[in-house]
């Protein structure tokens, strides 16, 4: 007997082997845009690339940011027979469509971001990690989704919100549709405090990890001024005093 | 390079297909490449030829089919194939190619309407590697 099968996605396989080779996956996301995503992202993966393997991966397909917060100068791929290599900068590995694209738009629907979300995390070959951060854009549509079927089975989301009951009941329902399917780190409050989102977080029954100032340094900041500040600091301390980092 | 990376993929894809179906062997493999992606077929397939050794995949034949890329400029209807674009427009420069290469389906990042100079393009047809079709033997 014969069996006939037909148009298989060669990427799937891909993926799963590139998930079976990274501990674990560290997905920041929110809803809302503006919060600090980006930068939240990027100063993990750097506090984390001093002690572990770490490598970061920009979903920001539209407004990919990640290169420039960590001052990324050379986009070079390297290619090798499992995949390509990423740029790296002081050992962290960063993977983002403007490594490609460099500072054109994207103007592109849907399928397409869901294609080239599985595309660019099937292609690139990070080796062996402790930690992948991803960096999500703002928004619950195809890059979300894609985020949640991806590393839902094995990542955890870490939800980053603005100290406002408005980005707060966004970055909610952003929650509410990643609950039970991806695990959730918590929320971390960004550039000032909120009694009230303390409060609403009990609600929803998600852990808050504290919350981070409004630092004005931050927004010029390369991230090599941002060592030993209290900014660097306080998200150091965020990160040691949850699940993340143990 | 790229050409091995995608060939892993295709032989593992194929293999985990042979255990789901319970297969004895696999005769043929049809595998379909879009011409936007640039690859290399020769390459590509000394890199499966490479890859199946040893494997169940060693002694099957495999068929790789260059697909040509129609794209759709959803602005206007236009209807034109990649290699058009290539001729009349600059964007697809190096950095074009190279990321085509890898991610084809960034297509409209770098590739403009030839009519109207949109951006909002659709790919038709021909656009990644996918295995088209796989023949398995199972006995009953
Ligand atoms: N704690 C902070 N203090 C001061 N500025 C911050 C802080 N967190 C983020 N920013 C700034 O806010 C802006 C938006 O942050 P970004 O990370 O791009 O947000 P998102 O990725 O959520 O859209 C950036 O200019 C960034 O430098
Ligand atoms: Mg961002
Ligand atoms: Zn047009």
């Amino acid at each position: 007997m014969e069996i006939l099968e037909t148009g298989i996605d060669t990427r799937d396989s891909l993926i799963s082997v590139r998930l079976d080779s990274i501990k674990r996956i560290i997905v920041f996301a929110s809803g809302k845009g503006g919060v600090g995503k980006s930068t939240l992202s990027a100063h993990t993966s750097y506090i984390l690339s001093k002690n572990y393997t770490t490598g970061i991966l920009d979903l920001d397909l539209h407004g990919p940011s990640i290169p420039l917060i960590l001052g990324l100068n050379q986009y070079m791929v390297k290619e090798s027979q499992e995949g390509i290599i990423p740029p790296e900068k002081n050992g962290l590995k960063i993977m983002s469509l403007e490594i490609f694209m460099r500072g054109r738009g994207s103007p592109l629907r849907g399928n397409s971001k869901y294609d080239i979300i599985k595309e660019l995390f099937s292609i690139t070959n990070f080796g062996q990690l402790d930690y992948l951060v991803v960096d999500m854009p703002p928004g619950t549509g195809d890059e979300f989704l894609a985020a949640l079927e991806i590393f839902g089975n094995k990542g955890e989301m870490i939800f980053i919100t603005a100290p406002s009951i408005v980005s707060w009941q966004v970055t909610r329902r952003a929650i509410e549709i990643a609950r039970g399917k991806i695990k959730e780190s918590g929320v971390i409050i960004n550039m000032g405090k909120s009694e009230t989102i303390h409060e609403e977080c009990k609600k929803l029954r998600i852990k808050c990890l504290g919350n981070i100032d409004y630092y004005p340094y931050v927004i010029d900041g390369s991230i090599e001024n941002l060592e030993k500040t209290e900014y660097l600091k306080k998200l150091n301390d965020i990160l040691m005093n949850s699940s993340i980092i143990h | 390079m790229h050409e091995w990376s995608l060939a892993n993929g295709i032989v593992r894809t194929v293999l985990q297909e042979k255990e789901k179906n319970g297969a004895s062997a696999i005769k043929i493999v049809e595998i379909s490449v879009g011409e936007i992606s640039q690859i290399d077929i020769e390459t590509l397939r000394y890199a499966l030829e490479n890859i199946a050794r040893g494997t169940p995949l060693e002694n099957s034949e495999i068929r790789i089919d260059m697909e040509r890329t129609e794209l759709k400029c959803r602005t206007c209807g236009h209807i034109w194939n990649f290699e058009e674009s290539k001729k009349y427009l600059e964007p697809v420069g190096e950095e074009g190619d190279n990321a085509l290469h890898y991610l084809p389906e960034s297509v409209s990042i770098f590739v403009k309407c030839p009519v109207c100079h949109g951006q909002d393009i659709e790919i038709l047809g021909g656009s990644g590697v996918r295995v088209k079709k796989i023949i398995m033997e199972v006995e009953d």
